[in-house]
Parts: C-alpha cells; sequence; structure tokens
C-alpha cells in the first residue's frame, strides 16, 4: 500500500515538464492538430498548408516584382524547401485556383555528385530518382550537372543544358571537362572556402541558365531559416556590405532578377510541408566534412551532421534498455539516398541510451511510422505497469532507471510528434562531434542558429529581421566596381586609413621580412616591367609562371573583401575558372586605360 | 631546428602570431603590437597634443596592458598626453577589491595618478547589496548601466578631455554577434566606431580596436606585466556566452574571423527610413538615454523603494511602470 501510494506522488511529479500539445485544437479551425509549429502553435493538416501557402504567395503578392506572363525558373535541388515550392507552384497553377498565377515556372537540377565525391552509379541513382520528380511535375525541367556547365562556362558560348524529356542515359554524366572543378576545388585548401566558391558558382551558373533559356526571372528556395544562418556567418566572412542583398527578396547583382520567394517560411515548415503534402521524395546530397585523400576532395552525404538531415528525420529513435533501435524518420514518403557513411555506422555501434542513430532506411508510407507510435506508446505503458506493480525502493538504484527511460520515452514519442523542434537538440549535442561541427563557418554557424534557435524560439526571426533592417555602407561606385566573382559592389576600395581591412594589411606587412618591407618600391618596378607582355604570350614558358605570380598580385584588386579570402585560401590562383581569370584581366586593362585617358574624363560621368 | 622569427630572420622565433600566423621572436613582437597600437591611434586621430585622458583600468589585461602602452607610446612618440588611472570600485568583496590592488600596484609601477569611484558614493548602493536584493539573475544589468555612467561621471570629476578603454577586437567582433543576435541594431551600428560619445558626453575610444585579445595576453606575459585574472564571482552573461563561444569556434576555423566581422560591422549600416532611438538626456540626471528617464535612474529608482526588477526588461514596459509609480506617489502625497 505504501509502495503504491509513493508511486502515484512520483508519477505526478514526473509530468512531462512541457506538456505536449499534440492532439489539442487546431489554432484556426479546432478540429484535431497535426502539427505543432515552435512548440507552440498547433495546426490541423489542411490550416498548415493554407498557413505556408499564405505566407509563400504574400511574399509574391506585396513585392509587385512578378508581371503577368513572366517566365520563371525555379532552382532546384531535391531538398526540403525545393520539394514545398514545387508544391505551392503546382496549387497555385490549377484551374480552380483562388487568384492563379499568372507565370509560367520551368525547373532546373544542376547535379552537384561530383564535388561531393560520389560514385558514378549513386550519382545515376540520385540522378534519375530527381529526374523521376521532375518529370511527375508536369512543368518544363532542365537538367544539367555542375561540372560540365563548369567546363563550358563562357561570356558568350551557352552552357550545355538538356531538357529533362530528353534525357535517356546516363552519359550525360561523363561528359564535359571534369577534371577543371576538380582541379578549382582541390586548389581550395578549407571547407570554408569550398562551400563558399561553390555557393557563387552555382548562383552563376544558375543566372546564366536561365537567361540562356530565355527565363525573365529565378526562384531560389532559401528558407528564414537559412537566410539567418547566412547572415551570421555572411557576417563571418567579412561580407556586411552584402547581407542586404544576401537576404533581400529581390537581388539584382546578377545577370537577371533573383527571387526568393520561402524567406518567410521556416525550414522546419518546408519538411513539415514536404511531409504532409507530399507524392515526391526530398532528396539531398552535399558536402560532409572536409576528408581530404591525396588532394581529392572526397565526401559523402552531408546527412549525419547536417541538421535538415535532421530536421528531416523529425526524430529517430535511440535505444532503451530493451537494446531494440528504432530509427525511423518522420516522413511519410521521405525517401533517403541509401549511401552508408562511416560515422553512421560508427554512432550504431556506440549506441547508448538516448542516443541518436543514424541508419538509412527507406520509409513506405505513413503507416511504418504510426507503427512506431504503438510501439513505443506501448512501451511506454509496459513501464509505467510496472511501475505500479513494484515497490520502487525495492529496485536497486530506487527506480532511477526506470524513471530516465519513462522520461526518454515521452520525450521520444513527443518528439515524433510533434516533428522536429523537441528533438533538434537533443540531437545537436549528440552525434556532432567537435571536428565535424567546426568542418567549415557556415556549418558551425548552421549548428549554432540551430542550437540557440531551440533554447531561445525567436533566434531565427530576430537574426532574420535584424539582417533585413540593413544596407551596404559602401558607396556605390562606378559599374566597373564590382567583385568579379560575388558581383557585389567593391567594400575594399579606397579603405579609410582606420579600418579593419588596413589593421590586417598592416599586421600582415609588419610580421613579414623587414627586407621585403623596405624594398616596396623595388618590387613595384619589376610588377610594372613583367606586365605588359605577359597577359598575350602564352607559349613563353619562364613569362608564364610570373603570370601565375602576378596573378595573385592584381586578382585582389577586383574582388571584395569576402572573395579575397577565398583567393586566400587557395594554393594556386590561376586554377580558378577561366572566364574569371578574363574579366580579372579585363578588368586591370579598363583600369589602365582609364588612368591614361584620367585628365579628360570630366567628373560624375562615371557610369558607362 | 627552432624556427626563425619571420620578420628579422635572425633570432630564433618564440611565438606564432593569433593573427597572422606568422613565427615572430620577442622584440619583433614587440615592436609589431607596439607600431600596430600606434598606427591605429594616429590613422583615427585619436588624440590631439596636450589633452587630459583618462585610462579606464578595472586591473584585468586588457587595461593594464592598456595603461602600459599608453605610457610607452606617449613618451615614444611625444603624443604630450596626460594620463591619469580611473577605476570604479563596484563593490565586489573578493573580486573587485583584490583586482584594485592591482591597479594600486600599476599607480606605482607606472607613476600615473590613479582615481577611484565607488558604485557606494555614486549610487549608495554596493554590487554585493544590490546582489542582495535582485539575485544572481539580472545583476550585470546593473553592474553594466552604472559602470558606464560611473567612468563618465569620474571623468567629469577629474576634467580629462577623453577616456580610453581596453576592448579589444575579440569584444568588438563578440558585440556585433550580439546585436545581430538580439535585433538591436542601433548598437550594432554604434558598435564598431573607434570612438564614441563625440556629442556631449565625453569621447570614449578603444586603442586595441584591432588587437587581438590572444596577442594582449602574449604582449602581458612576455613583458612580465602584472595583472589580475578572475572571473567577476557574480555569474557572468550567460546569453553573452553563446556568443563568445561561437566567436572562439570561429577564430579556430579561420584566425582572420574577427577582423572580418569587425569589417563586416564597418561595411554595413541601417536602411534609410528604419527608426532609430533618438538620444537625449535623461531628464532626472542629465546623462545621455534614449529615454526619457535613463536607465540608471530608472534601476536606482527601484532599488531605493524595493523594487529591484523595476528597471529589468523591455524599456516601453519599464516606461509604464515607472509612470504608475510616479501616480501612486502624487496621490499618496494628495491624500496627506
Amino acid at each position: 500500500m505504501c509502495s503504491e501510494q509513493s508511486n502515484e506522488d512520483f508519477l505526478e511529479k514526473v509530468d512531462l515538464p512541457k506538456k505536449s500539445l499534440y492532439g489539442s485544437s487546431c489554432k484556426k479551425c479546432g478540429a484535431k492538430s497535426d502539427v505543432v509549429l515552435k512548440m507552440l502553435d498547433p495546426f490541423c493538416k489542411s490550416c498548415f498548408l493554407a498557413y505556408c501557402t499564405h505566407k509563400f504567395r504574400a511574399t509574391l503578392g506585396k513585392s509587385r516584382q512578378i508581371k503577368f506572363g513572366e517566365k520563371i525558373l525555379v532552382g532546384f535541388s531535391g531538398s526540403a524547401a525545393s520539394v514545398a515550392l514545387v508544391h505551392m507552384l503546382q496549387e497555385g497553377l490549377k484551374e480552380e485556383a483562388h487568384k492563379k498565377f499568372l507565370f509560367t515556372p520551368g525547373f532546373v537540377y544542376v547535379d552537384e555528385g561530383q564535388t561531393v565525391g560520389l560514385t558514378v552509379s549513386e550519382r545515376e541513382k540520385n540522378c534519375e530518382e530527381i529526374i523521376h520528380m521532375m518529370r511527375s511535375s508536369g512543368f518544363q525541367c532542365y537538367f544539367t550537372t555542375l561540372e560540365m556547365a563548369f567546363g563550358g562556362y563562357s561570356e558568350d558560348r551557352d552552357l550545355p543544358v538538356l531538357n529533362v524529356e530528353e534525357v535517356k542515359s546516363s552519359s550525360y554524366l561523363n561528359k564535359g571537362d571534369s577534371c577543371d572543378l576538380q582541379k578549382t576545388l582541390s586548389s581550395l585548401k578549407s571547407l570554408t572556402v569550398k562551400e563558399e566558391f561553390l555557393k557563387y558558382t552555382r548562383l552563376q551558373i544558375l543566372t546564366k541558365i536561365a537567361k540562356q533559356l530565355k527565363f525573365d526571372k529565378l526562384f531560389l528556395g532559401d528558407t528564414s531559416t537559412r537566410l539567418a544562418s547566412a547572415v551570421l556567418s555572411g557576417v563571418a566572412q567579412g561580407r556586411g556590405a552584402q547581407i542586404s542583398s544576401d537576404m533581400s527578396f529581390m537581388d539584382n547583382r546578377h545577370k537577371l532578377p533573383v527571387l526568393r520567394p520561402l524567406r518567410y517560411v521556416f525550414l522546419t515548415e518546408c519538411f513539415l510541408h514536404a511531409v504532409l503534402d507530399s507524392n515526391m521524395a526530398v532528396k539531398e546530397t552535399s558536402m560532409k566534412s572536409d576528408k581530404v585523400e591525396q588532394g581529392k576532395f572526397v565526401e559523402t552525404t552531408k546527412q549525419t551532421n547536417n541538421y535538415e538531415w535532421r530536421e528531416k528525420h523529425g526524430v529517430s529513435l535511440g535505444s532503451d534498455s530493451d537494446d531494440c533501435i528504432l530509427e525511423r524518420p518522420l516522413g511519410e514518403r521521405i525517401k533517403l539516398n541509401k549511401i552508408h557513411t562511416k560515422s553512421n555506422q560508427d554512432v550504431t555501434s556506440e549506441n547508448i541510451t538516448g542516443n541518436i542513430c543514424h541508419r538509412q532506411s527507406e520509409i513506405e508510407g505513413n503507416e511504418q511510422f504510426q507503427a512506431d507510435l504503438k510501439i513505443l506508446e506501448g512501451r511506454l505503458s509496459q513501464k509505467k505497469d510496472l511501475l505500479h506493480k513494484v515497490s520502487l525502493k525495492a529496485l536497486p538504484d530506487g527506480g532511477a532507471k526506470i524513471k530516465n527511460q519513462i522520461d526518454e520515452l515521452e520525450k521520444q514519442i513527443s518528439g515524433l510528434r510533434l516533428g522536429v523542434d523537441s528533438a533538434s537538440k537533443n540531437m545537436f549535442f549528440i552525434d556532432d562531434t567537435k571536428k565535424e561541427n567546426q568542418a567549415s563557418i557556415q556549418r558551425l554557424t548552421e549548428n549554432f542558429v540551430v542550437a540557440l534557435q531551440t533554447d531561445f524560439p525567436a533566434t531565427v526571426s530576430t537574426i532574420f529581421r535584424t539582417g533585413s533592417k540593413l544596407q551596404s555602407a559602401v558607396k556605390k561606385g562606378s559599374c566597373e566596381d564590382i567583385c568579379i566573382f560575388c558581383k557585389s559592389p567593391l567594400d575594399t576600395q579606397n579603405p579609410n586609413p582606420s579600418s579593419a581591412l588596413e589593421a590586417l594589411n598592416l599586421s600582415e606587412k609588419l610580421s613579414k621580412n623587414k627586407s621585403s618591407f623596405s624594398s616596396n618600391k623595388l618590387e613595384d618596378d619589376f610588377k610594372t616591367k613583367c606586365n605588359v607582355p605577359c597577359p598575350c604570350s602564352k607559349k613563353d614558358e619562364p613569362c608564364e609562371r610570373t603570370n601565375t605570380e602576378l596573378l595573385s598580385d592584381y586578382l585582389p584588386e577586383y574582388l571584395c573583401y569576402g572573395c579575397r579570402l577565398i583567393i586566400k585560401d587557395m594554393s594556386d590562383v590561376s586554377l580558378l575558372p577561366s572566364h574569371l581569370l578574363y574579366e580579372a584581366q579585363k578588368a586591370k586593362h579598363r583600369a589602365k586605360m582609364k588612368e591614361d585617358i584620367q585628365g579628360f574624363l570630366l567628373e560624375g560621368n562615371d557610369d558607362m | 631546428m627552432p624556427v626563425k622569427c619571420t620578420r628579422c630572420c635572425v633570432k630564433v622565433a618564440v611565438l606564432k602570431r593569433p593573427k597572422t600566423s606568422d613565427a615572430l621572436c620577442k622584440e619583433c613582437f614587440f615592436w609589431a603590437f607596439e607600431t600596430e597600437v600606434h598606427e591605429t591611434i594616429t590613422r583615427a586621430k585619436l588624440f590631439k597634443p596636450g589633452e587630459y585622458v583618462a585610462i579606464a583600468a578595472s586591473g584585468g589585461k586588457d587595461s593594464t596592458v592598456l595603461a602600459y602602452i599608453m605610457k610607452l607610446l606617449n613618451e615614444r612618440y611625444n603624443y604630450g598626453l596626460k594620463l591619469v588611472l580611473l577605476s570604479v570600485d563596484e563593490g565586489i568583496t573578493g573580486y573587485r577589491d583584490d583586482s584594485l590592488e592591482t591597479v594600486k600596484r600599476n599607480q606605482q609601477q607606472y607613476e600615473l595618478p590613479l582615481k577611484i569611484l565607488s558604485y557606494e558614493e555614486l549610487y549608495g548602493w554596493t554590487m554585493d547589496a544590490i546582489v542582495r536584493q535582485i539575485g544572481l539573475k539580472s545583476n550585470c544589468t546593473f553592474c553594466g548601466v552604472f559602470r558606464r555612467q560611473a567612468l563618465d561621471r569620474g571623468a567629469v570629476l577629474l576634467e580629462v578631455n577623453k577616456i580610453v578603454t581596453g576592448h579589444n577586437a575579440d569584444d568588438i567582433a563578440e558585440t556585433v554577434l550580439m546585436n545581430i543576435l538580439r535585433g538591436d541594431i542601433a548598437r550594432l551600428q554604434r558598435c564598431t566606431l573607434i570612438t564614441t560619445g563625440t556629442e556631449g558626453a565625453i569621447p570614449r575610444s578603444k586603442p586595441f580596436k584591432y588587437t587581438y585579445e590572444k596577442e594582449i595576453v602574449m604582449y602581458a606575459y612576455f613583458k612580465k606585466l602584472d595583472y589580475f585574472s578572475t572571473e567577476c564571482i557574480y555569474s557572468p552573461n550567460a546569453y553573452r556566452g553563446h556568443a563568445r563561444a561561437y566567436l572562439k569556434d570561429l577564430e579556430s576555423v579561420r584566425p582572420s574571423a574577427i577582423l572580418d566581422i569587425i569589417h563586416s560591422g564597418e561595411c554595413m549600416s541601417v536602411k534609410d527610413g528604419i527608426k532609430l532611438p533618438t538620444q537625449g538626456l535623461c531628464t532626472r540626471c542629465g546623462y545621455i538615454s534614449s529615454q526619457e528617464v535613463c536607465k540608471a535612474c530608472v534601476m536606482l529608482e527601484g532599488l531605493n523603494k524595493g523594487l529591484p526588477k523595476l528597471g529589468i526588461g523591455k524599456s516601453s514596459k519599464v516606461k509604464r511602470r515607472v509612470e504608475s509609480l510616479c501616480k501612486d506617489a502624487s496621490k499618496e502625497e494628495e491624500s496627506c
């Protein structure tokens, strides 16, 4: 009797610290809720979908940037955000849709399998799935690979792009000069600059394709979660001046306007949207960590250490005392890549209570998810029954173990129901080794933002709002004062003598060899002497070598602060894409021309 | 084989500069460190000859190195400045009383005059007494608000022209991140300025704006400077801790990240048309404030009326509470 009494007391105390809102009524219509956003707002499926669609449509509508009959290219990556985007567009283009969209979307997929080191067969499989998805979307869809586009990139030639309908065999994967991309990537020494380089290259290729296929605008699937971490990682990489264009709805720095219609939608919402409204799979591959083997950039899927993957999974379940491991994604039809990574297996083998296992599994339908939930609930009631029956004091550890197990189970169940929010924290701390966390600035920042978001749910929206109130403090100069790589206005010209840029230059000068410092003038003379004949004469062997050296001397002049950091981390600058080097030369040439005619130019007539 | 110094190429290098990763010998490091601070001072035109400058001294590493180097550079480059150490005694037993001993030793070592102001003199409350009232949760808010004013009041008492503080590059980068995370755009814009408070208030500047914290520690270590290195016994600001940890991680991924962040801060401004709080003067004490009544006055009022939580929270809510408090007081007077 006594023990039972105490059990009841104990159970009351054990009551979940945060009451799960799952099952409570929808905020809007009062029906039973299916999802809970930010642990606060319960929504039923249809209200949730309407809520997301509203945010998307309102973003487009308020901007008034899209005109009747325009053609818009959508960058499709297979990620949850791009899948959600497809759905929202499909929805809005239906005949019966209220206020039907009056523009025509098309989709493009740029396969980056090579940069993450997938084998040809793995890439083929990925591409097939993506192409299948695209075909079933019913839109006009295009396909290319990054190395193909990269190798064939030139200002006046078209990029190789295939219409998805034309893609028949897998031979496209062998097309194009894949060496160029590999070489360039392997000369970039850190993962941070690799990611940064790919980010701008990707954008360049997408805009070029859009222009070439005669689209008017480009849509990207950037969510507010991603944009918030982009703000921070941009600041951390000296791109403060570019933040406002990096996250604005319309970005005019490129060949054609780049729009971000998902900028008010959270990543979590995209996943839930994709899950709840999906007939399509979510697919994503990307760089994992910097495993450089013999100078080759080897990488795996980003699943284990990327929060998107974790969010996508909702929650994966750890083992309990029965040593039974369950890992099920939240998804109904989320198909995952079947690529095993080494660290996946490591985590599984070291599985302990509360640990999160990542094993690849393909889930067919909702039933599996429901079954998991049932198993867990069954186990929970078993444990609770046990508590009622047994005196706690009789147990060796005073019932602490069972208590923990109950806590754990309840957490897992509510996590499974809630989707992501409750689980991401757990996951963040468990499987991120320090090294993975610090692999690159971008990854470090993403992890930081996601971890902070669990403790302070306003984090993402605060960063996002801060970012959207900022603008560049750089004065707009002539059109030639634009970074040749990222196309942002240069923040490196005529720096204030008292600025971080100059302070860094000074520090570098002061800690270098005295003699080279004093003979600065000599060096300059040497430069100008060698400069003139170099660009043209390629056959001249010794001259070409100095050309490479010279390149690293004058190239930074035409780059913004952030892009200079990329070059700084590069072992051989001449491995940059040739069109970039060409542009640098052109810019240099023009600068020289301007110098020659300087005396005759009238002020204020800078734009040409 | 020992590494040779990359600058003089003669002596054996003893350290790797955190900022540039160059290996330097002791002498070359001293020279580079001092020259950089000197360049920061001259390029930003921080001082004019003949000015009377107060060095905010806490006894910690930054302010100790600052006092040392200000004296050194003033003599070496003939700035023509008159220097004084200015310390604030928050009244934290076991922390500030010990660090003030260090400041007093510095006073003798560097032969600089020293002025100590205490919270007790200025406000009638020591931090120990405040913590007894408020607990360990928001105590840092009080200390920060009071210290900012205390330095200014001390500077007015001493009739100095300028104040220099030991804020280093890490501190500034951290503040940039903090202000982004908190959404405080007004401060985000101000925090990368090398000199603040040019209107009305006594200008404050940060000669260590571009100096890495690690290099300050290295300088103090190799110069064998005497400083106090204990954390405050009251809990540190938890949220700032996140920003700090993130910055340290960034620095380990890319050492230049700290300066990159400051560069970012210098290159952004607030969009036109976005409202910023206008800075005016407090109607009670006349100190610079973005509200009608400054934070310090509100906090002090709360402490004296037995409502210590009054000054903590959103300023709009605080304002309402202060107003209702005033009404109550006037009613009481009427009823008497």
